[in-house]
Formats: structure tokens, C-alpha cells, sequence
């Protein structure tokens, strides 16, 4: 069972076509990993997942449900959250404020606060800081909160893109380990990644896009033995 | 913004530096009232929409002479006439930005586009007030008072009061900001529109609230410079360089930032006008403005050093 | 006969202002500096042009009538001279307010230039020994003597700042300044500078436009700061849009459209009810225009030769 898939889809920005004919699928409860070099349309695939981007043909669906035509404000509310590769959180918004902008909808307080909760023991770094201005926390405590933002919906699939860029080693396994467990308790992952070794270590299957095509699909562990993935995107 | 200075006596024989630090007082504090409401609400509306809707000049006559129509049409008392003024003007807003703004936003437009549109829906506006009033000045049926002291302040009681309107309003404002989820909202949605759109906030409604606001704090400017002098089609539009100064002076985007430039803007121009000239009281905000674009074009809060370099070596520098 | 007066003063002044026009395309269209301040250039040039050739006459009425008498009027000038004046002042004026404005974001520049117009308003409305304040300077001389020659006169400066902007177009410095339009850094890596290419810009538009303001003096025979208010400024940006930016012959076909038909061929008009109306009426329909163009046209009736215009304007 897919909780999304995409066919057939092209999109981009504007009269800029980025993306052709592209089909993917993430599993119910699954962790797809998304490798590519850098301007090869991964961004632009979350973004129009996200109704972000113009699409121009292709269908996305839901859970079975076409969401094409959902806009880009109301996709939290059915079960997806997003957290883009820059700019992912509100840098003079407070900590907190970030937070509770994540679960802007959600009406009940206590849902809130039992989310508020359950992030501040994810990232415990987070509820130490949680009156500072988000504008000047390091990288990786900004990605933590990026995620924190995500996780306040409570999604069922969550997008990630490139979530550890910029971080440093120590702190990329530590966020990968976090990211797993998400998937453990039973979200479903779509994860873009540079970090192709750690990516495919992780996710159970990925897919490899270069210049807005998908140019293989195979399960994480096959695609980490296959000489032309070590050649191309893990020797370094 | 011509005050009543008739409603002042002129002491002649008595110590002219006391007594202009005194007008300067005074007249600064009031200038200050016509002014910070709208440059807040300009601030706002720059802040969350990130284009300069040059309309608002307009937005503010229009909010003085809806109060005009209430007040002297229908002989409503001056306070309720403001409240049903702000009400329209947020209305009118609204309706502005929903017409014409909205499409042009979802267009992505860039925002130089969106400034040249809004001076064509000033045009409008001011001409549909010229149509309606015409060209003479008017002024509020309010009823008459004495001016009193009040420590070095010479003020009448009506003054007093928009004073303390314009402050509780300026904090009620600050306190919104910071505190309500309405604040909140329009702070995440400056900062970052697509991540709001992807949190789930209805950047549209932010836009509307925004609208609202804005459009209510420019009918309080528009009554306050109709109390203080006389109200005309021209009024907004003359004002509306004013209200960028104190803007550019405070940092474009910072509310705080907009009420301290309109008292330091105020305090410019009510020094200009008696010490120098006061046909160029005006001119004194708009040499602010410059000497700040050059020097700190942040602001005078903004983070980044003062540029005297290209204050004096302008010539030789290169880019 | 009336008719072809009539038809006389709406082309001359749908002339001058065609020249303001291809200024702004060398202001905005060229280089992108959104100039809003377009009246104080326009009063610049054209109170240039007025002091320089005013008649003595003028000042011997002023001081008849009781006033001080100011400049205006002591030189008598001949005509050249003035034109010569009012673009030489035009540029320094642009060059000395340039120096802070040209490096600001467009949209500061678009408000910033506003106050400038505002400032030079001010002065000629204050500055009685000047300008002689808003009673204005009347009595100038028209050169020719003959409305049809001036009507020929203000047409061959037209030809010229047409010749002159279209070829600023293909020149290298013209190929600068599109390149600053298009990409600043690039241009600047190139080895460019990009503040003194604006400048240039900046300058020779400000110069035509004092132009303008001279051949307008010139022409009306009698100027007042009210003709030099943020509304002339608003008119040229509209017709350019609507006629099509950075398009020399949409700038005209615009010219002709909006100040022809519009603001100048409904002039005449029977007024209805007070004076203020009909003005008033025309300016909401510009306006409503200006909305409907950027909205649904915003490259304008011709657009420019080979280019993505919407890559600029939005
Ligand atoms: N707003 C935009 N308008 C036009 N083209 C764009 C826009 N954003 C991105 N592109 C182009 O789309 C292509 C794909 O960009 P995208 O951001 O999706 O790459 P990416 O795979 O995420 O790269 P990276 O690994 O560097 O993040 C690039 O060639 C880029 O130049
Ligand atoms: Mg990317």
C-alpha cells in the first residue's frame, strides 16, 4: 500500500520545465530516500508535492486521494508536513513561537501540548531555548527545530529536504538517528539527501534523479552495492 | 498638517527661547499624534505584504473624510464618528486588497509592480474625494475648548486626549505584536511567507487582518490631522512622503522603529518651522529621510554601522 | 480654425510630454531606477529656462505691483540659452541627488524620488526671489513667435530625444545599462561600474527631462509650481506603461492615447457641474486604466523588441 505516489508528472516554475515525467511511490510506513547532484530537481519535486511549484501534468496522490488541486496551506491538515532545504524556520519568531506556528490549525490544547511535549523530548536542546529568538540558533539546533515544526501536526508523511546540510558529522548521525526513529514509530519518510552513504544506510529504498528524471529506482541496500552509485555518489 | 496655532498666545515680551522650547514641545507631541498612528499602520502593511503601497496617503484622507461625512453630515459626536471612520476605512482596505492586490500577489508580481499599481488606486481614491467634497479645506465640528498648561506642555483637552489615544493605541499595537496569536501569525508570515503557507497559515487572512489594521490606524492619523488642521483631498497624498520618512528613519520595517521616526521626524519638522522656516517643515522630514538613506539605510536600529564613508567619500567610491 | 488650434495644442503637448516619457524609458526602462520624481526635473528645467528668459518687462510689473522682483526677469536671455540652462541644471541637479539615491533598493528609489519632487515643490512655491512663489512666472517669451513653428520647434527636439534615447539602446554604455538591468553582478564582474552607469543613465535622463520643462515653459508662456505636483509625475508613468515600457514607439503611441485623447482631448469638454469634475473623472479612469493594464497587459500595447518583458516588470 502507497501512501503517495506520483505519476507521470511534470513541473517547474513558470515556463522553466524541471521535472519530466516522474513516478514515485512511497510505502505506507516506509523511508524513500530521494539522491541527486546538486540542481537536479529534488527541491522542485518537494516543492510540488507541496503545491508550491506549477505543475503541469502528472497526478499526486494522498492515501489515494488527488491532491493536486489542494493549496499548499490546507496539505498539513490531511496528514503531510514539509521541511524545506532553506529558510526552514521563522529566524525572528522565538523558539516557542516557531513551535506553535507548526500546529497554527490545531485547535485542542492539550493535543498541542502533549506535541509541544513529545518534540521538547526529541530535542531536548530545543526546550532549553525556547524563549530565544530562532534567528540565532546554530545550524543543527535550527534543523532540530525545523523538524520540531514539522513533527507539531503530527504527519503521517513527513518530506525532509536535506535536513543535515551543513551539519557536522557528529551531529548528521545523530539527526539521521533521530529521522529513523520518526520512521520506527510509524510515519512514512520521503527524505531528499546529499549525504548519498548515510541517506542510503538509512531509508529502505531511493530513487536517483539527475536532470529532472528518475534514472534508478531499486531498493537502499542494492543501490549501495551497485558499483555505479559508489562510483558516482559515495566516493569521496 | 497645519495646526491651529491661533488657539496658542503669543507671548512677545517674554523669553523667546523659553517659549520655543515650550512650542517645540508641544507642537512636536502633537505632530507626533497625527503621525505615529499611521506610519505604524504603513509599517505594518509594509512589513507583511513587502511591497510600499503608496495608497495610503489616500487611505488616510479617505478615513478623515469618512469621519468628515459622519461628523458634519450626519452630526455625529467627533469620537463616534472616528470609531464608524475606522470601521469603513478597514473596510474600504479590505476591499482594496481583495479587488486589486490580491490577484496581483498571486501573480507574484515583483513588489515595484504592486507600488505603481497602488499609486493608480490613490489616484482613484483621492478623485472620488475631490468629486465628493471638492476642493475646499474643512474642518470637524468639535467642541470648543480652552487651551490649558499643563507643565511645560500648553495643550486643549481634546489634544490631550488624541495624545493618550495615540500612545494606548501604539502599545495596544506593540502588545499585539508580541503576544497574540494574531501578532504571531503576521510576524511568521513577514519573515517567511512560503514556510507560513507550509505551516498552514492562510497568508491571505493575515493579509486582510493586516489590511484592517493598517486601514484603521490610518483613519486616526486622518481625523487626528483633520482635529489639528483642516481636511482636504490633497491631505494623504501630501503626507504620505512624511509617513516614509519617519518609516526609512525608524528602520522600514520596524514598528517600534516607525513610532520613535515619527517623534523624531515630528520633533524635525516642529524645530524646522520655528527656528527656520515653516513652509519647509515638510522639506526638514523629507532631508531626514536622505541623510538617513545615505547614512544607515536600515534605519536608526537597523544592525549594520554607520556609512559615513559614503557621506564624504561618495565621489570616490566605487560602487 | 478652432478646431485646428484645438488639435494644435494637444499635439504639443502630447509632444513634450512624449519626450518626458522616452526619458523615463532611459530612467526605468533602461536601467530599472523606478524615477517617481519626474515633476522636479520637469519644474527644474522649465523654471531654468523661465528666470534665464523671462522679459524685464516681467520683473518691472512684479515690483509695479509691489512685490521685491526677484531674478526672473533681469537677463532676458535669448531662448537657446535657456534650453541650454534649464539641461545642463536638469543633470546637476540629478547628479547631486543621484549621489544618495542611486544606490537604494528600486522601490526606496520610487519613494525617495517622490520626496525630491516634493522638495523642489516646495521651493518654488517658497522661494519668492527665485521663482517668484505660486503666482508664478508669466510673460515668457515663446521663440518662434508662432504656435505652428513652436508646434514644429517642440517636434524636432522630439525627433532628436527620440534619435538620441533609441540610440543610447545600441550603444556600449546603452548595452551597460541593460546589462545593469539584467544582472548586476554579472555586469559588475565584468569590470563595470555599476554606479557610474546608472549615473550616466540617471544624468541624460534628468537632462531630457529638463528639456521637457523647458519647452513647456515655453510654450504655456506662464508656469506656476501647481503644474509641477506628483499627478504630472503619475501621468507619464501611466502613459509608458500603457503604451508599452521600454518601447520608444509604444512610449509615444502611449503618449498619444492617454495625454491626447484622454487628458487633453476631453479638456474640452462641456464641464459638468463644478470645474474640479471633469479633471477629476479623468483622472479616475486613468488610474482604473493604469490597474487594468498591469493586471492583464503589463507589457503594454508594443512591447519591447525581443525581450521577456514579464522577466522585468514582475
Ligand atoms: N524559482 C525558480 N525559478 C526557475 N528555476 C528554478 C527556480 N528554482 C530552482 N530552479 C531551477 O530548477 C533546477 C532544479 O533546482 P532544485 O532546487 O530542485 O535542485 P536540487 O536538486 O534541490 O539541488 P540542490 O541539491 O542544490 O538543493 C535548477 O536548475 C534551478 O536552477
Ligand atoms: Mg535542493
Amino acid at each position: 500500500m502507497n501512501i503517495l505516489e506520483i505519476r507521470d508528472l511534470d513541473s517547474g516554475y513558470g515556463k522553466a520545465l524541471i521535472l519530466q515525467d516522474l513516478s514515485i511511490d512511497v510505502k505506507e510506513g516506509g523511508f524513500t530516500a530521494i539522491i541527486g547532484p546538486n540542481g537536479a530537481g529534488k527541491t522542485t519535486l518537494l516543492r510540488t508535492i507541496f503545491s508550491l511549484c506549477d505543475l503541469y501534468k502528472g497526478t499526486i496522490s494522498f492515501r489515494g486521494k488527488d491532491i493536486t488541486r489542494i493549496k499548499a496551506e490546507n496539505l498539513s491538515d490531511i496528514g503531510l508536513n514539509y521541511v524545506p532545504q532553506e529558510e526552514s524556520i521563522f529566524p525572528s519568531l522565538t523558539v516557542f513561537e516557531n513551535l506553535r506556528m507548526g500546529s497554527v490549525k490545531e485547535k485542542s490544547r492539550e493535543k498541542i501540548s502533549s506535541r509541544l511535549e513529545r518534540v521538547y523530548n526529541r530535542f531536548p536542546v530545543l526546550e532549553k531555548r525556547h524563549g530565544q529568538s530562532a534567528g540565532t540558533l546554530s545550524g543543527g539546533e535550527r534543523q532540530m527545530l525545523a523538524v520540531g515544526c514539522a513533527l507539531m501536526t503530527d504527519p503521517d508523511l513527513l518530506l525532509l529536504d536535506e535536513p543535515t546540510a551543513g551539519l557536522a558529522p557528529t551531529l548528521v548521525e545523530g539527526l539521521f538517528q533521530d529521522i529513523a526513529k520518526l520512521n520506527t514509530e510509524g510515519r512514512s519518510l520521503l527524505l531528499v539527501e546529499q549525504n548519498a552513504k548515510m541517506a542510503l544506510q538509512y531509508a529502505h529504498e531511493a530513487y536517483i534523479l539527475e536532470g529532472g528524471r528518475i534514472k534508478q529506482h531499486d531498493d537502499a541496500a542494492n543501490l549501495l552495492k551497485s558499483e555505479e552509485i559508489i562510483k558516482h555518489y559515495l566516493s569521496v | 498638517m497645519n495646526r491651529g496655532r491661533k488657539t496658542r498666545p503669543r507671548h512677545s515680551s517674554q523669553d523667546g527661547v523659553y517659549f520655543a522650547m515650550e512650542d517645540l514641545l508641544s507642537y512636536g507631541l502633537l505632530t507626533f499624534a497625527t503621525l505615529a498612528l499611521p506610519s505604524l499602520g504603513l509599517c505594518l502593511a509594509i512589513k507583511v505584504t513587502k511591497y510600499f503601497n503608496l495608497a495610503y496617503g489616500d487611505i488616510v484622507t479617505a478615513g478623515a473624510f469618512l469621519a468628515l461625512l459622519m461628523n458634519l453630515s450626519f452630526k455625529i459626536n467627533i469620537g463616534i464618528a472616528l470609531l464608524i471612520s475606522i470601521a469603513l476605512t478597514a473596510l474600504l482596505g479590505v476591499f482594496l486588497h481583495k479587488v486589486v492586490f490580491k490577484a496581483l500577489m498571486e501573480a507574484k508580481v515583483g513588489p515595484l509592480t504592486l507600488l505603481v499599481v497602488s499609486l493608480g488606486v490613490g489616484l482613484v481614491i483621492r478623485n472620488v474625494v475631490l468629486i465628493g467634497w471638492g476642493p475646499q479645506p474643512y474642518q470637524f465640528n468639535t467642541p470648543l475648548t480652552r487651551a490649558k498648561h499643563l507643565g511645560p506642555f500648553f495643550f486643549t483637552p481634546n489634544q490631550i486626549v488624541m495624545i493618550l489615544i495615540c500612545i494606548l493605541v501604539a502599545i495596544g499595537i506593540f502588545l499585539m505584536l508580541r503576544y497574540t496569536q494574531l501578532g504571531r501569525l503576521m510576524r511568521a508570515t513577514s519573515d517567511n511567507p512560503s514556510l507560513s503557507l507550509i505551516r498552514g497559515i492562510s497568508i491571505e487572512k493575515v493579509y486582510t487582518y493586516t489590511w484592517i489594521i493598517a486601514c484603521g490606524l490610518a483613519a486616526i492619523g486622518g481625523v487626528f490631522m483633520g482635529m489639528l488642521g483642516t481636511i482636504k483631498p490633497g491631505m494623504g497624498e501630501e503626507a504620505l512622503v512624511t509617513l516614509f520618512a519617519c518609516l526609512i528613519v525608524g528602520g522600514i520595517e520596524n514598528p517600534y522603529g516607525a513610532v520613535v521616526g515619527a517623534l523624531i521626524t515630528a520633533f524635525a519638522m516642529e524645530a524646522t518651522a520655528i527656528w527656520i522656516s515653516p513652509p519647509y517643515k515638510v522639506v526638514s522630514a523629507y532631508l531626514l529621510m536622505f541623510f538617513i538613506l545615505l547614512i544607515k539605510p536600515s534605519g536608526i536600529f537597523g544592525r549594520e554601522k554607520i556609512q559615513w564613508k559614503y557621506f564624504l567619500g561618495f565621489l570616490r567610491s566605487r560602487q | 480654425m478652432e478646431i485646428l488650434s484645438w488639435i494644435l495644442t494637444i499635439a504639443t503637448i502630447v509632444a513634450i510630454y512624449s519626450i518626458m516619457g522616452l526619458a523615463l524609458n532611459v530612467h526605468f526602462g533602461y536601467t530599472n531606477l523606478p524615477n517617481f520624481g519626474i515633476a522636479g526635473f520637469f519644474a527644474v528645467g522649465a523654471y531654468a529656462s523661465a528666470i534665464l528668459t523671462a522679459p524685464h518687462r516681467f520683473r518691472e510689473m512684479e515690483i509695479f505691483a509691489g512685490f521685491p522682483g526677484g531674478v526672473a526677469g533681469r537677463i532676458e536671455a535669448p531662448f537657446i540659452v535657456g534650453l541650454l540652462a534649464a539641461i545642463v541644471l536638469a543633470g546637476v541637479v540629478g547628479l547631486i541627488i543621484g549621489i544618495p539615491l542611486l544606490r537604494l533598493r528600486e522601490d526606496y528609489l520610487a519613494v525617495a524620488s517622490i520626496g525630491i519632487a516634493q522638495t523642489i515643490y516646495y521651493v518654488a512655491v517658497n522661494e519668492l526671489w527665485l521663482t517668484t512663489g505660486s503666482a508664478g512666472i508669466r510673460l515668457i517669451p515663446m521663440p518662434t513667435g508662432n504656435r505652428y513653428l513652436y508646434f514644429l520647434l517642440v517636434l524636432l527636439l522630439l525627433a532628436i530625444a527620440y534619435w538620441v534615447v533609441n540610440r543610447f539602446y545600441s550603444t556600449p554604455i546603452g548595452r551597460v545599462w541593460r546589462g545593469v538591468r539584467e544582472d548586476e553582478v554579472i555586469t559588475a564582474s565584468l569590470g563595470k561600474s555599476i554606479f557610474r552607469s546608472r549615473m550616466s543613465a540617471w544624468i541624460a535622463g534628468c537632462s531630457i527631462m529638463g528639456a521637457a520643462g523647458c519647452l513647456w515653459a515655453h510654450y504655456s508662456m506662464a508656469i506656476q509650481p501647481g503644474e509641477f505636483v506628483p499627478t504630472t509625475t503619475f501621468l507619464v508613468w501611466i502613459f509608458v506603461i500603457v503604451g508599452g515600457l521600454r518601447n520608444n514607439k509604444g512610449i509615444l503611441l502611449g503618449a498619444i492615447l492617454i495625454m491626447g485623447f484622454f487628458e487633453q482631448g476631453t479638456r474640452f469638454l462641456p464641464a459638468i457641474g463644478a470645474p474640479y469634475i471633469m479633471p477629476a473623472i479623468r483622472l479616475i479612469i486613468i488610474g482604473v486604466l493604469l490597474v487594468v493594464f498591469v493586471r492583464f497587459r503589463p507589457q503594454g500595447v508594443l512591447p519591447e523588441r525581443h525581450k521577456k518583458i514579464e522577466a522585468h516588470i514582475r
